[in-house]
Order: structure tokens, then sequence, then C-alpha cells
């Protein structure tokens, strides 16, 4: 008797399941941004909001609800109902601050379906040339090694990705960089233009204006490719810092338990969305390249990232409050 | 003369008549989100840049610049009318302008808000048109030294804001400091007195606590008094200035416009700070000093002159070096980014029609502005006539949606309320709230900055003195503290003598 209502159960549900997604959506669909409005993360997401309201027939809206390292936007998604119009648009934040922030009511990985990867964002080693006379990153790292902590690298705060990007830095190439934390990435880019800074890892299209007007110099991008905004600028790898290979990412989520028929239908309108030429020039313009993937693959991804940058972020002693 | 010209294509572009029509939406909005309390530039910006997908860029920027500024001269109305800021860079308008408000002379302060907002509008102008470049390179001058005794300077001033008792006006500030602390320091990455509270681990939004110690508060306040409207209208005369006010008001308008485009360009400083600093040296300053806080028509011209100015003038790091000093000008970077635009030090020479009809459209835009308010202050005035029973509702609601949309967090909203009881205590106990929100302000500004050069100094403190912008500002500091404790030396003084 048990076996059998459970089996029926189960066959109701998928029924249930499929009915939903054929139907789906069939009201307004919410997709949560857990930083404050203009940021790039929240930029992509008004692009695919547009663009998946025209494809699906319904809105998507964006709804901005920032702060605690992007988990206070991220703990409302975990809690809401797997139906598929709540979603969560996430970044790399998303795996750094569990090892930030303590007793977090939410896993990063298990409470969530992955709808796919939107965007990878690569980031730029960047020096001063008033301060920092070396031409690569080689003479970047003897410079720092000859004068230990007298280089300090700027980042928009503890336990930020700009942070972490040089502590990856630091754990591969043994320079001995001090971090100085500020508020926001615009305060920090201010100051290593002023020079109070030496040298930040910052986004590329934050830097590329100062690049251009030679105010700061790019030593490497952070990917293993290069960046298509900076072709005459090498890679980590190809300057010399083997196994450094990391980006910022963008990805979609919704709660776990979510039907697998619309994370589908989700995952095949997001990559017809954003493979479109408009979606990846606006994508292009805030410096972050159209990137999506399998649900599956991005899981599995996301879950590399979780444990590299756990591993990093326990490196560069960033404690866990 | 190659400013002339730089203007006259700038103009070009900014009379276009698509440009002076979204020129006209943008000031419009930004007046309308001005007078209400609690929805700022920030929210509005951003639910609107989806929409300037379509537009051509510099159309799109100049109506955002246009809700930014027009916010400023929107948000003097409700200060005056009601004593709640409309905007957070009109708290110290409510402190002389509500008084003036009470006294009749509503139509003489709105209208004094809105020429010196004018004044002050047409002169940044200029100051960008002909020094942004120059002045974007003073900002980079300051580093976290000079950081710290600006904000040393400012504490000093805070000190100077208070007109009642000293020793309140110190405890005020020092609240203000420790509200300040709350949430995660950046330095140290360490949560302090957040209570594991997940909201408040990024800290207290100063417009939730502006809106509950002026806004909640002035409405438990009101609840108590017996008074009725209608005898406030009765009083109300008069919408133009008289000769004396004209007299009185110049000077504060002159020099809160020139504080006000200084601090302006300073990151982080903005209309907001502008508008506090511009108060608390025109009072000092003034002749009509003992009047301030019970109507001084100066206490109304020099911050609403300063925060206009500012409002403006902190475009100039955004236009030549591509830094946003302040949220909104982090949303204009995004505006600028989706229509693929590098903010930065090339746009002036790559794209001269953007940077000078933006700058062309400003004047425009203040133009339309004052066209704007003037005519309509006998309405706002008839507003006062409205009875409380209907005012207040409607004033507490636009509160709570304007502090919902900040970050869409109903949280924010109960911890307005908090701090609206805590304001009635205040006024209980004679405290002024506009201090503590000083040292709210400044206190984690100062203690951040105060860190981080002493991080890049190695330890070593006398960078504050080697620094000579920051030794200036450490002087001026020694200075004005003097000043404020000069009187009550005298004072003493003159007890012996009497003795």
């Amino acid at each position: 008797m048990k076996t059998r209502s459970l089996i029926l159960g189960t066959l109701l549900s998928l029924m249930v399941g499929t009915v939903a997604a054929e139907t789906y959506p069939s009201r307004s669909v919410k997709i949560i941004v857990p930083f404050g409005p203009g940021g790039f993360t929240d930029v992509v997401a008004r692009v695919l909001g547009q663009k998946l309201t025209a494809a699906m027939g319904q809105a998507f809206v964006i709804e901005n609800k920032p702060g605690a390292g992007s988990t206070i936007g991220t703990t409302a998604v975990a809690k809401a109902d797997p139906d598929g119009y709540t979603l969560l648009m996430v970044s790399t934040t998303h795996v750094i601050s569990p090892w930030i922030i303590k007793d977090l009511p939410y896993d990063p990985i298990k409470s969530f379906s992955v709808v796919s990867k939107l965007a990878d964002s690569p980031y730029v080693l960047l020096v001063n040339p008033q301060k920092i006379p070396a031409r690569n990153v080689k003479e970047f790292i003897a410079l720092s090694k000859a004068k230990p902590d007298s280089i300090h690298y700027a980042s928009s705060g503890n336990g930020s990705s700009q942070q972490l990007m040089g502590g990856l830095f630091v754990s591969l190439t043994g320079a001995k960089l001090k971090h100085v934390p500020y508020r926001s990435s615009s305060m920090a880019m201010q100051d290593l233009l002023a020079g109070f800074v030496e040298s930040s890892f910052a986004g590329v299209s934050n830097a590329l204006a100062q690049i251009h007007a030679g105010r700061l110099k790019a030593l490497a991008v952070t990917t293993a490719k290069r960046s298509p905004q900076l072709p005459d600028v090498p890679t980590l790898q190809e300057a010399g810092v083997p196994g450094y290979d990391a980006s910022v990412w963008l990805a979609l989520l919704a709660p776990a338990g979510t039907p697998r028929e619309v994370v589908n239908r989700l995952n095949a309108a997001v990559a017809q969305a954003l493979q479109t030429a408009d979606s990846k020039k606006a994508l292009a313009a805030v410096g972050v390249e159209v990137s999506v993937s399998t649900p599956e693959k991005m899981t599995e991804y996301m879950s590399q990232e979780y444990a590299r940058w756990g591993k990093v972020a326990k490196d560069s002693g960033i404690t866990v409050d | 003369m190659e400013i002339i010209s730089n203007l006259i294509l700038g103009l070009g572009v900014a009379m276009t008549p698509i440009n002076m029509l979204y020129c006209f939406f943008g000031v419009l909005l930004g007046t309308l989100i001005g007078v209400l309390p609690g929805i700022g530039p920030v929210a509005t910006i951003a639910m609107l840049l989806p929409a300037t997908f379509a537009l051509n860029p510099v159309t799109a920027l100049i109506m955002l610049a246009g809700i930014y500024y027009g916010a400023q001269y929107g948000g003097s109305t409700s200060a005056i009318l009601v004593n709640i800021p409309g905007e957070t860079s009109s708290v110290v308008t409510c402190l002389d302008g509500y008084q003036m408000a009470r006294q009749g002379r509503a139509g003489a302060a709105l209208c004094v808000a809105a020429l010196g907002s004018f004044f002050a509008g047409c002169v940044a102008t200029v100051v960008i048109a002909g020094f942004a470049p120059p002045l974007a390179e003073v900002a980079l001058k300051f580093g976290p030294a000079e950081y710290f005794s600006l904000m040393v300077m400012g504490l000093v001033a805070a000190v100077v804001l208070a007109h009642g008792s000293l020793i309140k006006a110190i405890a005020m500030i020092v609240l203000g400091l420790l509200l300040g602390l709350v949430g995660t320091d950046v330095n140290s990455g360490v949560s302090r007195f957040a209570f594991d509270i997940a909201e408040l681990s990024d800290g207290i939004g100063f417009v939730i606590v502006a809106m509950g110690v002026f806004g909640f508060t002035e409405v438990i306040v009101n609840l108590e008094l017996k008074e009725t409207r209608e005898v406030f209208f009765k009083k109300v005369s008069g919408l133009w200035l008289t000769k004396a006010d004209f007299k009185a008001a110049t000077p504060a308008v002159l020099r809160g416009t020139v504080i006000g485009s200084i601090l302006g360009i300073l990151p982080g400083g903005g209309a907001l700070l502008a508008s506090f600093a511009a108060y608390s040296f025109e009072k000092k300053v003034s002749k009509n000093r003992a009047n301030f806080g019970k109507g001084a028509i100066e206490g109304v011209a020099a911050p609403e002159s300063a925060n206009n100015a500012g409002a403006q003038t902190s475009f100039i790091p955004l236009l030549t070096l591509g830094i946003p000093s302040n949220p909104v000008m982090a949303l204009m970077v995004g505006a600028m980014t989706i229509h693929g635009i590098q903010p930065g030090p090339q746009i002036v020479t790559n794209q001269p029609e953007l940077f000078w009809g933006m700058i062309a459209s400003m004047w425009v835009g203040n133009l339309m502005l004052v066209v704007l308010n003037l005519p309509m202050i006998g309405m706002w005035v008839k507003l006062l006539t409205v009875p409380y029973r209907m005012l207040f509702p409607a004033i507490l609601l636009f509160c709570a949606i304007g502090i919902y949309s900040l970050s869409n967090s109903s949280f924010d909203i109960h911890l307005a309320v908090i701090f609206g009881l805590l304001g009635y205590v205040f006024v209980k106990l004679s405290c002024e709230p506009a201090p503590l929100l000083l040292g709210f302000i400044l206190g984690p500004m100062m203690e951040e900055n105060l860190r981080r050069a002493m991080l890049l100094s190695r330890g070593d403190a006398t960078v504050f003195f080697t620094h000579p912008i920051s030794l200036a500002m450490l002087v001026a500091a020694g200075i004005m503290l003097l000043i404020v404790v000069a009187p009550a030396v005298r004072k003493k003084r003159e007890d012996v003598f009497v003795e």
C-alpha cells in the first residue's frame, strides 16, 4: 500500500511537473539580484530579463536585494518555492561568501538547481607605472620579493573577488604583496590611480579607460585566454604563472527542487537569449563575455570553484567571522 | 576662448528638441521624487536604466543627470513645509527652513532655496566646463591621510552645528559615531554590533536613520500638538523675497556655492556633505548667527546652494577620471557602459558632444527647474492647508515606500521606525539629531581612512602632518575648536570678573 501510494505520488508529481513545465511561465517571474543596482551583475540581469520577457511571453522582473556579501538575496531565494517563479543571479561571490560568513542558512551548491552559466569576466593585474617600474609580471614579482610588503594591492573589501584574485596570485607565485581593503572597487581604483596603492586586480571593463590613457599599466589578464578587449596583454600563464586561470563568472540559479522540465526550458531560453549578437554586444560593453552551459556542467564547475576559492581564502588568512 | 566654443557645441547638443524634452522629463521627475521623502534618485535612476536602452546615449545621460540635480531642488520643499527632508541632502534645510515656514515665511524660504540652487547650479556648470580636468587632479591628491584630516575637520564642524547645549551636541556626535560602527569593519572584516543579523552586516543606511529621526519623529511629535494647520496657514505671507532677504541671503548663497563646488569634487562627498559643511560654516561667519535654528534665511540659502553645486560638481571625477564619487554616479557609470561609453579621461577628447552636451544640459535643466519651481511655490504653500490627518498617513506611506525601495527589504522599514521612536526621545531630551547624522556619516569614513593611512605608512602616524593638505586641514580643525571653546573661556573670565 505504502509503495503503491509512493509510486502514485511520484507519478502524480511528475505529471504535475510536466504540466507546470508546459504552461511555464504562466505569470511573471522574479529574478533576484543580490547586489545593488548599477554593477555588472545587475546590468547583465537586466539585459537577460528583457530578452527572457520577449522570448517567454511573461515579464521577468529584476529585484535587487543587496547586502552581506550577496547572502541576503540568496537566502531569500533558497527559501522560495521551487516552482521556477523565483530565480537568482549569482556571481563568484556566491561560492566565496560561505567561507567568510558563518552560519549561512543555505548551502551554496545543494540548496539550488543551476539553470545556466551566463558569463565570464576576466580580471587584469594592474600597476601604477609611476610607482612600479615593472614591465612584466616576472619583474613585478621580483620587485615585491626584493622589498617585502612594500607593494600593496587594493581590493573592494575583505573576501571580495578582487582580494581573492590577489590571494591566488600570492599563493602561486610567492610574491610578497600586502592587501589593502576598500569599501568599493571604485574607491580602490581611485587610490591606485593616485598612487597611494601600487597595484590591484580589477575587472577589465573597469580598467580599460585608465589603461588606454596610460595612467595604469596592465601586466596580465587572469584568464587562460587573452581578453578580446586587451588583445596585447598576456595571460598570467603566458607571463610565467602556470596554473592561474580565474575569472568572475555569473550564473542563473533556482531553488533546489525546481522541476527538471522548468530548468531545462529556462536553460534553453537563456542560451538562445544570450547567443544573439545584440546580447553579446551589451554584455561586452560591461566587460563580460557570454558563456552558457548545461545545468550539470555548471553545477560541477560551481563545486570546483567553491573548493578552489575556499582554499585561497584559507591560504590568504581571510578569517571566518 | 575655447571654453566658449565648447559650450556652444554643448548647447547645440542640449538644445535639440528631443534632448530638451528628456531634460525636462528628468528634472520634473527629479523634483517630484525630491519632494517625496525617502524616494531618492538612486532607486529612480536604477528603475529607469533599462528604459534608456532605446535612447541615444547623450539623451539618456541628460535625463538621468536631470533626475539627480532635480531632486536637490525638490528635496528642500518638504524640508521647509513639513520639516521632513525630501532628500538626504536637505536634512539641514529643515533646521531653519521649517522655522521660517512656522513664522509664515514658507514662500520666502522656498524662493531662496530655488534661487540659491539656480545660482549654484549655473556656477557649478561653469566650474565643470572650465576646470574639470585640473580639479579632477586635485581630487587625486586626496589619499587616506587627507581624508582622515578632512573628517576630523568635519567632526569639529559638527559641534558648531548644534545650537543648544555643547555637551548634548557632543553626546549626539558620539552616538552617531557609534551607530556608524555597526556592520562589518572594512579593514579587518570583523562584524561589529550586528548581533548576527544579516541585514545589519553592511551597516545602517543613512537614509534609514535620516527618515527615522526626521520623518517619523516629526509625525510623532506633531501628534502631541493641539495646534491646527489652519492657524499655521493664516500666517503665510509673501511668496517673494524682500530687499532685506536678498541682502542677507546673497553672501550665504555665494559661500554655499563655493563650499558645495569644492566638496562635490571629492569622492564620498557630494551634495550631502556639502550641505552640512555650508550650514556649519555659515553659522560661524554670518552676522545673523544668533538667529540660526530660529528661521534664519541664511540657514536655508547656504546649504541649498551647496547641495546643488555639490550635486553637479560630483560629475567631475566621473567625467574626467571615470570614477564615481557616490552611488548616483556609480549608476551613471552603469548607464554609460550599457550604452558602450567607457567613462574615463578620454571622454572629453573622444566624445566632445557627449561631454559638453551633458554639461550644457545642466544649465538648461537648472533654468527649467527655476521656471518650474518658482510659480509652483504658491501651490506648495497651499499644501500647508492639508489637514494633518490626511498629510501624515501619506507622508508615512511615502517614507515607507522610499525606504523599502532602497534594497527591497522590510527590515529597513522596521529599523526606520525604531529610529523614529529614538528621535522622539531625543526631542523630549532636547537633543538635536543633525550632529548625530553628521557623526554617523563621518565616523566610519574617518576610522576607515585612519587605519588605511596607517597601513600604507606602516604604522607611521606622522603622515598626517607631513602631507601638506592633511596638515592644513588639521590646523583648520584646531582653529575651529578654539573658536568653539573661546566663548566659554571668555564667559568664565567674565564670571570671575563679576565676583
